[in-house]
């Protein structure tokens, strides 16, 4: 037997998976907060053992996210602010500002590209609730351009 | 291929996001050519995921190596306290300790220590992630193996005290020579406030790796572990365990490791030590 004496989990996969987490995790936490997102991103991938699926990696980092999203929305209801969302017009700001929940989906699906079967495991929701969330976050991002549909193509972007 | 009649707006959203198998994406295609209104919907919604994709762009890759650093706002700078010795024997010792102080009074600042890992980072060709989540400096690269294996290292030949070292430091060509010939690592590297004791030849994770003992000038040991990279790396973290921290990072063809029962601002502070000098 001829051993393989390369490392299982020096690969390629791996590297992409953490880059895929990095990137969704910057999306979901805000840019805003990119630092933030890359500690949360670190942490899901931790919790996720080694070697990670996909799958298991993105439902930490939508776990640990919603734990972070609730503890600040406690610490902010008692110092009464407002909170931390940019905002403006731009696609980045529009997102920040959707409720979780859609948010969630959204970015499940148009960014990282997941199945929504996938999607509904990632997020622990019934397959036709991610729907209808999905569904929901694009129609409020129509109606937030309130731009003629060709436009949208268009839209500013914020590095 | 036949178009149907009525697509609904779930089946829509799926064809946008490409969930549907493909004799039904032609179907779907095919109605969508004959309903220009429905067609302007699904359009809008496929540029949304792709101005979706280009808002949050991919981190570039040469962000595998990367450092977080996180400052204590409240306790910044945080000083990495050296042990003090209990009393002070002899004039040497009274030298090695204010030495040592000196080099925690460099280290003090927080400035300073970022100031030493954005160098670092520079030197890698990697950009490093600043956090500014409370806690303590810490360099995350490349997989848990090279951390964990410096950490491992350290709690086996580190810490004991009958024969921590195959060959020591005081034969260095010969230690030199041989740590070359059996892992390619050369030449030996080490870092300002640190004294090599020496070292041995020992298994990595993925190939024959050096494993070199060194002392601080406060007494504290350190364990450094090289082997030849692997290719590809993933972002993992290693936390400290039973008190002994360690750091990873890439130089030069080689994973380094670095151990040591020590705060993790100190350790990264002497890791940028030992990768600055490994510089060519």
């Amino acid at each position: 037997m001829v051993q393989d004496s390369k490392p299982t989990h020096h690969t390629d996969a791996s590297l992409d998976l953490a880059l895929a987490v990095r990137r969704f995790a910057r999306a979901l936490v805000g840019p805003a907060a990119a630092q933030m997102a890359d500690l949360l991103a670190h942490e899901a991938l931790g919790a996720a053992g080694v070697p990670a699926s996909p799958e298991r990696a993105f439902t930490e980092a939508v776990r640990l996210n919603r734990r972070r999203v609730r503890s600040q929305t406690a610490q902010r209801s008692e110092a009464g602010s407002s909170g931390d969302a940019d905002r403006g017009e731009s696609l980045t700001a529009l997102i920040s500002g959707m409720p979780l929940d859609e948010r969630e989906i959204l970015l499940i699906v148009a960014l990282a590209q997941f199945s929504y079967e996938a999607a509904a495991r990632i997020l622990d929701i019934p397959h036709a609730t991610a729907l209808s969330r999905l569904m929901r976050a694009r129609a409020r991002l129509d109606a937030a351009r309130t731009s003629p549909v060709g436009r949208i193509g268009h839209l500013r972007l914020v590095q | 291929m036949k178009a149907p009649t009525r697509v609904g707006d779930a089946e829509l959203h799926a064809f946008v996001d490409g969930q549907l198998g493909e004799e039904r994406t032609r179907e779907i295609a095919a109605w969508l050519a004959e309903h220009p209104n429905e067609g302007l919907r699904v359009g809008g919604w496929r540029a949304q995921n792709e101005a979706i994709r280009r808002a949050f762009p991919p981190p570039p890759p040469r962000d595998r190596i990367a450092a977080i650093l996180r400052t204590d706002e409240r306790t910044a700078p945080a000083r990495p306290t050296p042990p003090a010795p209990p009393r002070i024997l002899d004039y040497r010792a009274r030298l090695r300790r204010r030495r040592a102080l000196a080099i925690a009074a460099a280290f003090a600042a927080g400035a300073a220590v970022a100031g030493a890992i954005v160098l670092l980072f520079q030197l890698v060709g990697a950009a490093p992630i600043v956090s500014g989540v409370p806690g303590h400096v810490e360099i995350m690269r490349a997989g848990p193996d090279t951390a964990a294996f410096a950490a491992s290292a350290y709690r086996a030949y580190a810490d004991d005290r009958q024969r921590p070292v195959e060959a020591a430091a005081r034969d260095r060509a010969a230690l030199t020579a041989w740590i070359a010939e059996r892992t390619g690592l050369s030449p030996l590297p080490g870092a300002s406030g640190t004294r090599l004791l020496g070292g041995r030849v020992v298994p990595g994770p993925a190939a024959t790796a050096a494993f070199l003992l060194f002392e601080t000038d406060d007494g504290e040991r350190l364990a450094l572990v090289a082997e030849r990279s692997a290719p590809g790396a993933s972002i993992m973290a290693h936390d400290s365990v039973d008190g002994v921290r360690a750091v990873a990072w890439t130089a030069g063809g080689f994973d380094f490791g670095l151990a040591g029962r020590m705060t993790s601002d100190r350790l990264a502070a002497l890791a940028a030590g030992f990768a600055g000098q490994r510089q060519p």
